[in-house]
């Protein structure tokens, strides 16, 4: 390495873009973990429906954005979307669209998971206690399910966050655009894209530090 | 219509159509009965308790309670048997393997059915649990997840949530299977107790000792059959058939047990 002279200044004047950006990414975090709560848990109880086309569209829903590299996905939904479809929304929009759709699949696996981990003598012990199917399923599995899911549902959501920096790709102003953009018009890729690291980084640290808890807490109390 | 307590008729049941666990069991049982069902590892012990229950789909037969009939098989469908659940509800069971929920407390597990199956009110569930807490010497432990309990007083906690539904028999299955050696004796000695106040009970046990003190009638079964039906003084000394005198050579180590 050569003698390079760190300029951090090229922050401190680029302050308000960057920070609009990560106004973006936030968003994009909390709209589409929100969604993947919730959509997670409406595909997994598909997938484990009785009624067959159901499961089998969740499961492919859920295959198809496995077994894709997320980047392809927010392109493809970016670009094709519009084509076959003939609907063009504002980007944002479509990322929503498109990362939410992921955490949903990743999120469905967590939940069913973290359902089938429940032992079948619970759902003998309902039974024993009288309890009807529906409310055995509201007061017995759901909770227990939701508990044991958290740590893999908040990891997931770390994830998305990550990933929104590839939202970037389609020209959306977030964290990772923003520095992009700083980057070329600076000639300062060093300092920005380090900070840029940093702030993923240091919104990171702190999620992956509560999984870390709840994990420690679930299991003292489900053990 | 017979007039026996419970009344088990004809049940047969299989798994996958094949495998045949009990073939053609006829059993009754009178209030106040601890009848101890023995026998070989599945011999279909648990599998009479499941079935009495209504946890299992049966082939064939069906099971009276004081005289109503809460369990037939059904054979136009391939997925339930007719179920009288008012009368099923007066059966409670408690299993091996604790089966507390572990996102309840001890309190929100025995209160869970009785308010949310039962409609009882959380006031008047909770006094009862609290009650009956108190008469275990538990109620130190009405706020404990059941992760922190020791297995005995899970499996005590188990029976606690069964009795607040107040049932008409107690069906157990293995309930100290699970339990370290030094843990059985408080779980046994609360069913002795359930014992003293006649609560009628159906109980599958590896313990021939307990099953000794407890029994009011043992019955051993093997091959899905009930080959032998004794009291526990017959059963224990002087088995009339010979598979019987085997299988207790075998778990006691020695010819019987006085």
């Amino acid at each position: 390495m050569g003698r390079y002279t760190w300029d951090f200044s090229v922050i401190t004047a680029n302050w308000d873009p960057l920070m609009a950006g990560l106004s973006v990414t936030l968003q994009l975090t909390a709209i589409c973990a929100v969604i993947g709560l919730v959509g997670g848990f409406v595909v997994c109880q598909m997938v484990m429906s009785r009624i067959a086309p159901l499961r089998w569209v969740a499961v492919a829903f859920i295959e198809l954005f496995r077994c894709t590299p997320a980047l392809v996905q927010i392109i493809w939904i970016f670009y094709c979307v519009p084509f076959f479809f003939g609907v063009f929304y504002d980007p944002f929009y479509m990322a929503i669209l498109a990362l939410g759709m992921n955490i949903t699949a990743f999120n469905a696996e967590a939940y069913r998971a973290a359902i089938q981990s429940i032992p079948s003598s619970h759902y003998d012990a309902c039974t024993a206690l009288g309890m009807s199917p529906l409310k055995k399923t509201i007061y017995v599995i759901l909770p227990q399910a939701v508990l044991m899911a958290i740590p893999v549902l908040l990891t997931n959501t770390i994830g998305l966050l990550q990933q929104t920096s590839l939202v970037a790709i389609v020209a959306i102003a977030d964290l990772m655009y923003e520095g992009k953009t700083l980057a070329t018009q600076t000639y300062r890729p060093i300092e920005i894209y380090t900070t840029v690291a940093f702030i993923y980084f240091a919104l990171s640290v702190p999620l992956s530090q509560v999984v870390g808890l709840c994990e420690r807490r679930l299991r003292s109390r489900l053990a | 219509m017979s007039s026996s307590f419970l009344n088990v008729q004809g049940l047969r049941k299989s798994f996958g159509g094949h495998l045949v666990v009990l073939d053609d069991i006829n059993f009754q049982m009178e209030a106040g009965e601890r009848v101890v069902v023995i026998g070989p590892s599945g011999s279909g012990k648990s599998t009479l308790l499941r079935c009495v229950m209504g946890l299992e789909k049966i082939d064939h037969g069906r099971i009276e309670l004081e005289g109503v009939r809460y369990i037939e098989a059904n054979p136009k469908s391939h997925k339930d048997n007719f179920v009288d659940i008012p009368v099923r509800n007066k059966v409670g069971m408690v299993f091996q393997h604790y089966t507390l929920f572990p996102h309840l407390t001890v309190l929100g597990n025995l209160i869970l059915a009785p308010m949310r199956a039962r409609g009882e009110s959380r006031s008047s569930a909770t006094q009862r649990a609290m009650q009956l807490l108190g008469r275990l010497g538990l109620e130190s432990k009405a706020g404990a997840f059941p992760g922190m309990l020791s297995g005995g007083q899970k499996q005590r906690v188990a029976i606690a949530r069964a009795l607040l539904l107040d049932p008409k028999i107690m069906l157990f299955d293995e309930v100290t299977s699970a339990l370290d050696p030094e843990l059985v004796t408080e779980v046994e000695g609360l069913m002795l107790e359930l014992a003293e106040q006649k609560m009628s009970m159906m109980i599958v046990t590896h313990d021939m000792w307990f099953a000794k003190r407890i029994a009011t009638r043992v019955i051993f079964s093997a091959d899905g059959r009930i080959i032998e039906d004794a009291p526990p003084s017959t059963m224990f000394t002087n088995p009339r058939e010979p598979r019987t005198a085997d299988f207790l050579k075998k778990v006691l180590h020695v010819e019987t047990i006085s």
